[in-house]
C-alpha cells in the first residue's frame, strides 16, 4: 500500500491514479471491487479513476463475472497483442504472459518432478497459459505466437530434441505441433541457452555488440551462440551443447551416452553430489544460496565449476571470437564466487587481442533471460518488430 | 476467481457506478442499515395509523418501559444464537429469580439494592448450571434449556406460589421511575434529558470520526465524506428526536433506558472489540476450525450461558419491579420474544452471524408492534398472529438480501 | 536416505510411535525425522496412517507408544495450542478457516493479540500483511471475508496462518487435493518459499507428481508402518508406487546427471 501524499487535490487525484495502475500491474488484471479493497479507495472513485486511465489508453476493461455477479476487469493495456513464452526446466515449468513490448503481465511458476514427462508438461503448460489468459481478460486468440525453451537441443526442422536421453520423456516428440495443436496457436520451440543468448543480445548485456557467447549454468551447462547478431544453432541444433564436451576421459557415465562429460563435473546435480558426504541432501538451490552465503563446501565445489566451465568457454571464444561472454542460470546468482574462477580461467586461455579485451559480464536478465527470449523467438517468427528500451525487465510479483 | 468468465471487451468503463455497487461501498452495513430502516418505515406507519399517539411523550417512555426486558434479554440471547446455541429457559429463570428478588426482601429483609445483586447472581449461577451441561457433557442446548424451561418454572412455583407483593418503593422504582428531575426544565422539557441525549449525540459523532480516522491512518476503505455525513446527520437526528420527545414525558428518562443503554454500549464493545467476542463468532462460524486453532471453545460456551444467565436476572428485576410484585407466570413468552428480536435484527439461524445493535433494533421493531397494535385497539389474538407473520416476512427478506448479495 | 550430519538441524523426530483405535493399528512403530530447509513428504494408500501421523505432529492426537523430539528435545504435545507454542503448526486437508471471518480474523483465530481494552485490530491487521506479503499471496485486502475468496485463496489464508506463530515445522495435509493446476502451483511454491525460509515441511500428498516435484524425500507409510524412505532426485513414481502397495519394484538405476 502506498503513503499517499499530503496535498492539494490535484496531487491527491493524481497519486491515486499512480495506486490504481500499479495496483492493476501488480496483479495482472482486477475487477473494480477487488481494486477498491487493495487500493482502499472507494469503488466510486476507483470508477472514475479507471474511466481516466482508459481514456488515456493505459487499462482495458473487459466484462467478466465473478462470484456469480458482473464485475468489471481492469488490465494493463495490451498494445497489438499478447506473447508467450514457457520455459521447462529440469524441475518446473516458468509461463509469462507479456505484450509486444515484452512487459510481462501476469506468470505462473509449477514446480514439476524431475524426469517430468512431455505430454504432462505440454499439458500444465496450456492449462496455466489459459489460467493467466483469463486472469486478464483475454482469450487465446489475442496471443501472437507461444515460445518455449527447453533444457536440450532442438532441431529446427522437425521441432523436437535432437540428442536423445538429455531430456528423457521428450524424445521423438515434435514439441512445437504437439503444443500448437493443444492451444491454436503458433508455436516455436529452441534450446534454453539459444534463446537466452537471443534475449541477452537484443535486450540484454550483449545488445550492443553483435557476437556475444552466452553460458547458462545450471542443472546442466549450455552455451547460445551469436555470430553477427544471429543465433547460430548449427545442423541439428547442438551447436552450444558444451555440457557435453569431454573434460574427464576416465569421468561418470553421462545421459547423453558418453561419459567424463562437463556436465558430469560441472553440472548443478553433479555439485550437489559432491557435497552430500558432508552436507548430506540438497538441492540445486540449496548449494547457491548456501554459496552466495560464504559457506566453505558448497562456495569451494560452485568455484571449481566455475573454472572448469572457464576453461570449455574458453575454447569457444577462440572459435568464435565474441566480443562479449554473458553469464547466467542459478550458478551465476552466486555472482565472484562463480564468475571469479570463470574469468580467470577464460583470461588464462584466450589470446588477448588488439581491439578490445573480452568481457565477461553476468546476464542482465537474469533469471528471466530465457523466458524472454522465448517470447522474442516467437514475436521475431510471427514478424512483430518489438521496441526495445533498456527497461524492458519489468517485474510483475 | 471465477471458472466461469463470459469475457465481452467493453466499450469502456461503466459510467455510472449502479445504485448496487454504491451500497456495497457502505460495506457490511447496508444490512444493518436495512434493518434500521425498516424499524424507521415501521415507526412510520404506526405513527400515521394510530393518529400520531405513537410518538406521543409518555407512549415513547412507555415503549421503552415495556419493553426493556426484551432488549435485556436479547443482548445475551444474540450472544447465545451467534455461538451456535439456543437458549429457551430465559422466560423461567426470570419467573424464578423475580421470585428469589421478592423472598430475599419481604422474608428476610434485604436491603432492595442487595437483592438486587442477589438477583443477577443468582441468574449467573442458573446459567453456570445450564453452561455446564452444554459446555462440559456436550448436551444440546436446546434439550438443556428446555429442562431447564420446566426446572425452573416449576421452582418458581415453589417459591412464589401465587404471588409476592408488598415490594419496597424503591424497588418499583427502578422499572417504573425515571431520572430525578435536578437540573429543572426548559420549558416543559425535563433538561437531564436533554443533556444526556446532548452527550449521547456527541459521544457517537466523537467515536464515528476516532473510527473513521484510524481507518484512513491504515489506509483503509473510509466511507465517502457525504455518506459520512448523512449518516451522522440522520442518527444525531433519531437519537435528538427521542430525547425531546421522552423531555416531555411525564418523568423525563426512565431509568430502564439508561439502564439498557449502559449494557448495549458494554455488550457492543465486547462482541465487537474483544478476544471473547471474536471467539464467540468463530464457534458460530466454524466449531471445529476454532477448537483446532486453540479457542477453549467449551469455556467460551459456558461463559455465554453465565452471561444470559446474569443478564435474565437483570431482567428478572425489571420484571418484578414493573409488575410491583414476583408472579409465578412472569416471564411467560420472554423467550420466544428475545429470539424473534434477535432474528428480526439479523442473526443467522446456522451461527456465526449476528449484531447486539441489530437486536436492538429488532426488539423495538417488536415493541413498537406491540403498541402500535394496542393503541389501535387490535385484539390481542390478531396482534400475536401479526407479530408472527412479521418475524417471518422480516426473516425471509433478510435471508433473500444475503443471497442477492452474493454471500450464500 | 542420503547421510545426514550433525551439523543439518533436525527440528522434528519422531520414534517408535505407535496409534490404536480400539483394535484398529493406525500407526505401528513409525519413525519420522524433518530437517531445516527440508520437505519430507508422507505418502501411502488410504488407511496408511498419514493423517494419524499429521495429527500426533499437530498436537490433535497423542500416541500411545513413541516419542516426538522438538530440536532435539523430547515433548508432549497435548493439544493444537501446545504444538504451536513448540513451533509446529498444522494445515488441515479441510483448513480449519471461518467463513464468517474476515482474512486477518481467520490468521490470528486462536491466537488474538490484545491492546490495552481488548483486540489490537490495527495491529494483527498490519502482520497480516506483511504475512500475505511474504507468501506472495494474491489476495488483494486482509478485510476480505473469508467467503468471498475462491479455494486457491482460501489455501494460501491457510498456509499463510501457519506463519503467524514463526514455526520451525509446518505439516500440510492434503493441500492440493481438491485445487486446480494454477491454484496447486501457488501451493507448491508456497511450500518452496516455506522451505526457502529455513523451516521443514511434513508434505502429506497422494499426489505422486506434487510430490515428487516439490518434496526433497518421500517416506511411504503402509498399513501403519514405514516401507521405504526415498531421495526424490533418484526415486520414481512407479517406485513409490509400489513401495506404497507393497509390490516388488527393481530399483531404477538413474544417474545423476
Amino acid at each position: 500500500m502506498v503513503r499517499k501524499a499530503p496535498g492539494s487535490q490535484s496531487s491527491l487525484r493524481a497519486a491515486n491514479k499512480a495506486l490504481v495502475l500499479q495496483t492493476v500491474q501488480r496483479w495482472g488484471g482486477l475487477t473494480q471491487i477487488e481494486l477498491a479493497a487493495a487500493t482502499g479507495l472507494s469503488p466510486a472513485s476507483v470508477s472514475t479513476i479507471v474511466r481516466d486511465l482508459f481514456a488515456a489508453g493505459v487499462v482495458e476493461t473487459a466484462t467478466t463475472t465473478r462470484n456469480g455477479r458482473r464485475a468489471q476487469l481492469v488490465t494493463v493495456s495490451r498494445r497489438m497483442g499478447l506473447a508467450v513464452g514457457i520455459q521447462f526446466g529440469r524441475r518446473h515449468v516458468h509461463v509469462v504472459l507479456a505484450d509486444f513490448a515484452l512487459h510481462p503481465i501476469a506468470e505462473h511458476t509449477l514446480p514439476l518432478p524431475f524426469e517430468h514427462r512431455v505430454d504432462t508438461g505440454l499439458d500444465r503448460a496450456t492449462v496455466l497459459m489459459a489460467d493467466l489468459l483469463e486472469r486478464v481478460g483475454a482469450s487465446f486468440d489475442d496471443v501472437a505466437g507461444v515460445g518455449v525453451a527447453v533444457p536440450a537441443p532442438v532441431e529446427a526442422g522437425t521441432g523436437s530434441i535432437s540428442v536423445a536421453g538429455v531430456m528423457p520423456g521428450w524424445d521423438g516428440v515434435d514439441i512445437a505441433q504437439t503444443l500448437s495443436k493443444r492451444t491454436g496457436r503458433p508455436v516455436y520451440v529452441d534450446n534454453d541457452a539459444n534463446v537466452g543468448a537471443l534475449a541477452e543480445s537484443a535486450l540484454g548485456a550483449g545488445r550492443q555488440v553483435r557476437d556475444v557467447v552466452y553460458v547458462r549454468a545450471s542443472y546442466g551447462v549450455s552455451a547460445g551462440v551469436v555470430v553477427s547478431g544471429n543465433v547460430h544453432r548449427g545442423y541439428a541444433g547442438v551447436a552450444g551443447e558444451i555440457g557435453h564436451v569431454m573434460v574427464d576421459p576416465q569421468g561418470r557415465m553421462c545421459r547423453c551416452g558418453n561419459r567424463g562429460c562437463l556436465d558430469t563435473v560441472a553440472g548443478g546435480a553433479a555439485l550437489a553430489e559432491s557435497v552430500r558426504p558432508v552436507l548430506g541432501s540438497l538441492t540445486l538451490t540449496d548449494v547457491v544460496r548456501r554459496a552466495g552465503d560464504g559457506e566453505p563446501a558448497c562456495a569451494r565445489v560452485v568455484a571449481d565449476a566455475g573454472a572448469q566451465v572457464g576453461a570449455v568457454v574458453a575454447v569457444v571464444a577462440m572459435v568464435v571470437n565474441p566480443q562479449v561472454v554473458v553469464v547466467g542460470g542459478e550458478l551465476a546468482e552466486t555472482g565472484e564466487v562463480f564468475l571469479g574462477p570463470l574469468r580467470e580461467r577464460i583470461g588464462h586461455r584466450v589470446v588477448g587481442n588488439s581491439v578490445a579485451p573480452l568481457e565477461i559480464v553476468p546476464a542482465e536478465l537474469g533469471s528471466r533471460a530465457e523466458v524472454m527470449g522465448a517470447m522474442l523467438l516467437a514475436l521475431q517468427a510471427t514478424e512483430v518488430s518489438v521496441p526495445v528500451s533498456p527497461e524492458t525487465a519489468v517485474e510483475v510479483v | 476467481m471465477s471458472t466461469d468468465t463470459k469475457l465481452v471487451p467493453s466499450p469502456g468503463p461503466d459510467t455510472d457506478v449502479s445504485w448496487g455497487r454504491r451500497l456495497q461501498g457502505l460495506g457490511g452495513n447496508a444490512r444493518q442499515y436495512g434493518i434500521v430502516a425498516a424499524l424507521i418505515v415501521i415507526i412510520a406507519l404506526f405513527q400515521w395509523l394510530t393518529g400520531g399517539k405513537l410518538l406521543m411523550a409518555n407512549n415513547v417512555a412507555a415503549l421503552f418501559q415495556q419493553n426493556a426486558y426484551v432488549m435485556i434479554l436479547a443482548i445475551g440471547m444474540v450472544m447465545v444464537i451467534v455461538a451456535g446455541h439456543i437458549d429457551l429457559s430465559v422466560g423461567s429463570v426470570v419467573a424464578f429469580v423475580g421470585g428469589i428478588v421478592a423472598v430475599s426482601m419481604r422474608d428476610w429483609g434485604m436491603p432492595w439494592l442487595v437483592a438486587v445483586l442477589l438477583g443477577v447472581a443468582v441468574g449467573a449461577l442458573v446459567g453456570a448450571w445450564q453452561g455446564f451441561w452444554v459446555a462440559y457433557v456436550n448436551v444440546p442446548a436446546f434439550i438443556v434449556t428446555l429442562a431447564g424451561m420446566l426446572l425452573f418454572r416449576g421452582l418458581a412455583l415453589v417459591i412464589v406460589g401465587e404471588t409476592i407483593a408488598g415490594l419496597p418503593p424503591s424497588f418499583i422504582n427502578i422499572s417504573k421511575g425515571s431520572l430525578p428531575n435536578v437540573l429543572g426544565f426548559a420549558g416543559n422539557s425535563d433538561v437531564v434529558t436533554l443533556v444526556i441525549g446532548a452527550l449521547a449525540i456527541a459521544a457517537i459523532v466523537v467515536s464515528q470520526a476516532r473510527a473513521r480516522i484510524s481507518l484512513r491512518k491504515h489506509r483503509l476503505h473510509v466511507e465517502p465524506p457525504v455518506v459520512f455525513a448523512i449518516k451522522l446527520i440522520l442518527v444525531a437526528a433519531g437519537v435528538g428526536a427521542l430525547t425531546v420527545i421522552l423531555s416531555f414525558s411525564a418523568g423525563g428518562t426512565p431509568i430502564v433506558l439508561v439502564l439498557v443503554g449502559a449494557l448495549v454500549v458494554a455488550y457492543t464493545f465486547v462482541m465487537g472489540r474483544t478476544v471473547f467476542g471474536r471467539h464467540i463468532y468463530a464457534i458460530g462460524g466454524n466449531r471445529q476450525a476454532a477448537r483446532l486453532s486453540g479457542v477453549n471453545t467449551r469455556k467460551v460456551d459456558f461463559w455465554i450461558f453465565v452471561n444470559i444467565g446474569a443478564l435474565a436476572g437483570v431482567a428478572a428485576v425489571v420484571t418484578t419491579a414493573r409488575s410491583g410484585a414476583a408472579i409465578a407466570a412472569a416471564g411467560t413468552n420472554y423467550e420466544l420474544d428475545a429470539i424473534a428480536a434477535c432474528f428480526i435484527g439479523g442473526a443467522a439461524v446456522t451461527g456465526g452471524i449476528g449484531r447486539v445493535s441489530g437486536a436492538i433494533v429488532g426488539a423495538l421493531v417488536m415493541g413498537v408492534l406491540n403498541m402500535g397494535l394496542s393503541i389501535m385497539a387490535v385484539d390481542p389474538s390478531w396482534q400475536m398472529a401479526i407479530k408472527g407473520l412479521v418475524l417471518l416476512l422480516a426473516v425471509a427478506f433478510d435471508l433473500m438480501n444475503k443471497r442477492r448479495a452474493g454471500t450464500q | 536416505m542420503g547421510t545426514s550430519p550433525e551439523s543439518v538441524d533436525v527440528l522434528l523426530s519422531l520414534q517408535g510411535i505407535t496409534k490404536c483405535f480400539g483394535a484398529v493399528e493406525a500407526l505401528v512403530d513409525v519413525d519420522l525425522q524433518v530437517r531445516s530447509h527440508e520437505v519430507v513428504a508422507v505418502v501411502g494408500d488410504n488407511a496408511a496412517g498419514k493423517s494419524t501421523l499429521a495429527k500426533i505432529v499437530a498436537g490433535v492426537l497423542s500416541p500411545d507408544a513413541g516419542v516426538v523430539e522438538l530440536g532435539g528435545h523430547p515433548v508432549v504435545l497435548p493439544n493444537p495450542a501446545a504444538a504451536r507454542a513448540q513451533g509446529v503448526e498444522m494445515v488441515f486437508q479441510d483448513l480449519a478457516l471461518c467463513d464468517n471471518l474476515d482474512v486477518t480474523s481467520n490468521l490470528f483465530l486462536g491466537r488474538e493479540l490484545r491492546g490495552p481494552f481488548g483486540r489490537d485490530d490495527a495491529r494483527m491487521e498490519e502482520i497480516a500483511v506483511q504475512v500475505l506479503d511474504s507468501l506472495a499471496s494474491r489476495i488483494p485486502s486482509a478485510r476480505t471475508p473469508l467467503r468471498e475468496l475462491s479455494a486457491g485463496q482460501r489455501q494460501a489464508v491457510a498456509i499463510a496462518r501457519t506463519l503467524i506463530g514463526q514455526p520451525r515445522v509446518v505439516v500440510l495435509d492434503e493441500p492440493t487435493a481438491a485445487l486446480s493446476i494454477p491454484q496447486t502451483a501457488e501451493v507448491l511454491i508456497h511450500v518452496q518459499r516455506l522451505r526457502d525460509l529455513g523451516l521443514g515441511v511434513v508434505f502429506i500428498s497422494h499426489s505422486m507428481t506434487d510430490v515428487l516435484a516439490v518434496a526433497d524425500r518421500v517416506e511411504v507409510l503402509r498399513h501403519g508402518r514405514n516401507h521405504g524412505s526415498f531421495d526424490t532426485a533418484t526415486t520414481s513414481q512407479e517406485e513409490l508406487i509400489g513401495a506404497m502397495t507393497g509390490a516388488r519394484v527393481a530399483p531404477r538405476r538413474l544417474q545423476v546427471v
